[in-house]
């Protein structure tokens, strides 16, 4: 319980404040009416106890700001008048109670005790929950009648929860609640105080956990555990295809409906591109307003390259309204290719948006277990060499096509971006490319085939594989350019026998039985991360709730472990130092699956045995090399060269 | 048990559109919109929202500064604040975290996941 103490009389506030932190309660004190209104009206109290002459703004005059400010906390007030009269003006002033100086320290706690059960939850002495009770009065905690001894943090953790047993508390409430308001406790730190009080139950005898934490809020005296609620990742799952129909409609409805606008928005930015010395910096702002908004909006209803476009557009605004002579075509044709997308009839994209979110899918192969090749370039005898070396080691790569120059310009090097969606759906047709070298070097200063033109192409269609075929020694710098932008294979002349197996571990086949143990609070994510991993072969073994994860990590023995950072019961970064002690688990891959991407939490995690780090949300393909590659270094784990 | 009150405070008319539409046909709530920071303060104070849902960047009194405004509010301060933003950087997300919000929201959403999105945040059980 938080006291907020206003009195100016330094030797009775050291006092009280000395008593009332040995009965558990939390207190700030102040000496004048000005800072208790600052606390008052920052933080939130259980009880003020206020004396009435105090400096600055007297005790009444504070007392009826506190009510005119809508402010219902039980104020106690102190004094030393002691006439009919001043109790009279004290109570209508708004206080609750009434004590005059000097009076009887148990008094007054009986009294705060009194005020405190107003806005418990309960009328009664002593606070329960099932076999679990707390006397304030005497702070005796016990459990199936034997007695518990607490820490006095958890002690005022347990009467916190249980004074309003239907409140859900975030930590930074806890905090408010518990610590005095110069004291900034770590997160970590309460949870460890929950952890502390959760252990000491369930020594003492508790079935279930008593103080039970809801997912993303805080925690909170457990409900009735037959009637939880029902979670929203149960209901998505449960979506029907129904539902799916209905929000598809929803969705374009209100596209056509606003299509209009942004196509108008869109022609906007346009024009200023075309001409952009003509235009102010007013308008340049505007545009760059209208880009935000776009990005923010078209993803929603499927136009998720368009989406990213804007975002990318937008990133670079400042860079183009300062450099207004020195546009480059390129941003007017990110404009025509978000256009383009735009033109798309939006009743798939609305249908597909909402019955597949994940990159998974799109990659997930059409042909029971197939893949699709094709293979670019002039050169016809090393084409046909890798086509062979190919087929020769697995059958799991069928449909291998060569392409001339003539294909490969229609693929890349027409610049009209009129024709996106035929090469979208061209490239659909295969999903990988082999680029020989008379694609990639370079012919005189530049390459046939420029990195941002192979950017544009992975924009065109994500899932895309791109290996480039290389000389041994030419080329430095487009390999070098390439690599930066992660998102090539690359392979040199030299070096095709080990083609085969990079192709099918680009393809992510897994041969093996390989078990990932995925721990993680967000059921929903888990699901996603099976959606992924399984049709690659992994055996995936998700724990939502980290109680039952040592037994699950004995059991599964998994080749891989994934861990989140923050978790309701423990801390993904203590769990894996945990693990790390146990021989047992020395060498076991552990990978963490984080939305936190600062470079602190990145090192913190590698510091106590991470192996590798992934930010969420994650790519399903990134994640699945990330993870054969984790195995290969770790436990010397290949992929199969041959099926 | 009456309906959960949500207010949306967005300046983009299609937002507010798919968000209202959305959210109508996943939940039992009362949503209302608002299509500035100032609009959405004084629709606040009148309507008393549960929660409200701000976007971040919006012209004239941004996402930051109307939070500021609901938080300095007698009646409003308590009012849980989810934010949208299209920019969810991890930088802006902890400044958004540090000053109070309860949970950010980043577009480009997925409609169908919003509802439960926000009552995961929120602590709020959605119809079954």
């Amino acid at each position: 319980m938080r006291i907020l103490l206003v009195d100016d009389d330094r030797a009775l506030s050291d006092a009280l404040t000395a008593s009332f932190r040995e009965l558990h309660y939390t207190v700030d004190s102040v000496e004048d009416g000005e800072e208790a209104w600052s606390y008052g009206s920052t933080f939130d109290y259980d009880l003020v106890i206020l004396d009435w002459m105090i400096p600055n703004v007297d005790g009444i005059t504070l007392c009826r700001r506190f009510r005119e400010h809508g402010s219902h906390v039980p104020i106690l007030l102190m004094t030393a008048r002691n006439s009919c009269t001043d109790k009279v003006v004290g109570l209508d002033s708004g206080a609750d109670d009434y004590v005059i100086k000097p009076f009887d320290f148990e008094e007054l706690l009986a009294r705060i005790r009194a005020l405190l059960r107003r806005n418990s939850d309960r009328s009664a002495l002593r606070l329960t929950c099932g076999k679990l009770e707390l006397d304030p009065r005497s702070c005796e905690v016990s459990f199936d009648n034997k007695p518990l001894t607490l820490t006095a943090t958890e002690y005022a953790l347990l009467e916190l929860f249980l004074r309003r047993k239907t409140h859900t508390f975030s930590i930074e409430l806890i905090v408010d609640n518990l610590w005095p308001s110069d004291s900034y406790p770590a997160k970590a730190t309460v949870r460890s105080h929950i952890r502390g009080l959760r252990n000491k139950l369930k020594k003492a005898g508790a079935t279930s956990d008593v103080i039970q934490t809801v997912n993303g809020i805080g925690y909170r005296l457990q409900a009735k555990p037959k009637n939880l609620p029902v979670t929203r990742s149960t209901t998505i799952v449960q979506n029907t295809f129904e539902q799916q129909r209905e929000r598809a409609n929803m969705l374009v409805s209100v596209w056509q409906k606003h299509q209009s606008t942004h196509l108008n928005n869109l022609s906007i930015v346009e024009h200023f591109l075309n001409s952009p010395a003509m235009h102010s910096q007013e308008q340049a702002n505007n545009c760059r307003a209208i880009l935000h908004t776009l990005s923010g909006t078209l993803g929603t209803f499927g136009f998720t390259a368009a989406s990213q476009l804007s975002a990318e557009l937008e990133e670079l605004w400042p860079t183009i309204s300062d450099e207004k002579d020195l546009l480059s075509d390129r941003y007017l044709t990110i404009i025509d290719a978000i256009k383009t997308e735009l033109d798309m009839p939006i009743e798939q994209r609305a249908c597909s948006e909402n019955s597949a979110n994940d990159s998974a899918d799109d990659s997930a192969d059409d042909s029971g277990g197939q893949h699709r090749l094709m293979i670019v370039g002039r050169q016809h005898a090393l084409g046909q060499a890798i086509q062979a070396s190919i087929l020769s080691c697995t059958s799991r790569v069928e449909a291998i096509s060569m392409s001339g120059l003539g294909e490969v310009e229609r693929l890349f090097l027409d610049q009209s971006i009129s024709n996106v969606s035929l090469k979208r759906r061209r490239l659909h047709e295969c999903t990988i490319l082999i680029l020989l070298p008379d694609i990639v070097e370079f012919e005189g200063r530049n390459p046939r085939i420029s990195v941002p033109m192979l950017e544009r192409l992975f924009e065109l269609v994500p899932n895309l594989k791109i290996f480039l075929i290389q000389s041994d020694t030419k080329d430095r710098q487009f390999r070098s350019q390439a690599r930066l932008t992660r998102v090539f294979t690359q392979c040199e002349v030299s070096d095709l026998q080990a083609l085969p197996e990079r192709i099918l571990q680009c393809f992510n086949i897994v041969e093996d039985d390989l078990t990932v143990l995925a721990i993680d609070d967000d059921p929903l994510f888990l699901k996603g991360l099976e959606s992924i991993l399984c049709p690659s072969g992994f055996n995936v073994v998700t724990v939502s709730d980290c109680v039952d994860f040592w037994s699950t990590l004995s059991t599964t023995n998994p080749s891989l472990l994934m861990l989140d950072i923050e978790m309701p019961y423990v801390n993904g970064i203590e769990l894996c130092q945990t693990i790390r002690r146990h021989p047992q688990w020395l060498q076991l891959p552990v990978i963490f699956v984080s939305a936190y991407t600062d470079s602190d939490t990145q090192h913190t995690a590698f510091s106590v045995g991470a192996d590798d780090y992934i930010a969420k949300p994650i790519e399903g393909d990134r994640l699945i090399t990330r993870i054969l590659n984790r195995l290969a270094r770790v436990n010397g784990y290949r992929v199969p060269s041959a099926a | 048990m009456t309906s959960k009150h949500l207010l949306l405070i967005d300046d983009e008319p299609t937002i507010q559109e798919v968000v209202q539409v959305g959210l109508e046909l996943d939940t039992d709530w009362i949503i209302s919109l608002a299509s500035s920071g100032s609009e959405g303060v004084s629709k606040a104070e009148h309507e008393q929202p549960d929660a409200i849902l701000l976007d971040v960047m919006m012209p004239g009194m941004d996402g930051i500064e109307t939070f500021e405004r609901l938080k300095k509010h007698k009646l409003l301060h308590s009012t849980p604040v989810i934010f949208l933003t299209a920019k969810a950087q991890s930088l802006q997300r902890r400044q958004l975290s540090q000053i109070g919000a309860r949970g950010i929201i980043s577009k480009p959403f997925n409609s169908l996941q919003l509802a439960g999105q926000i009552s995961k945040l929120l602590g709020w059980q959605l119809k079954s």
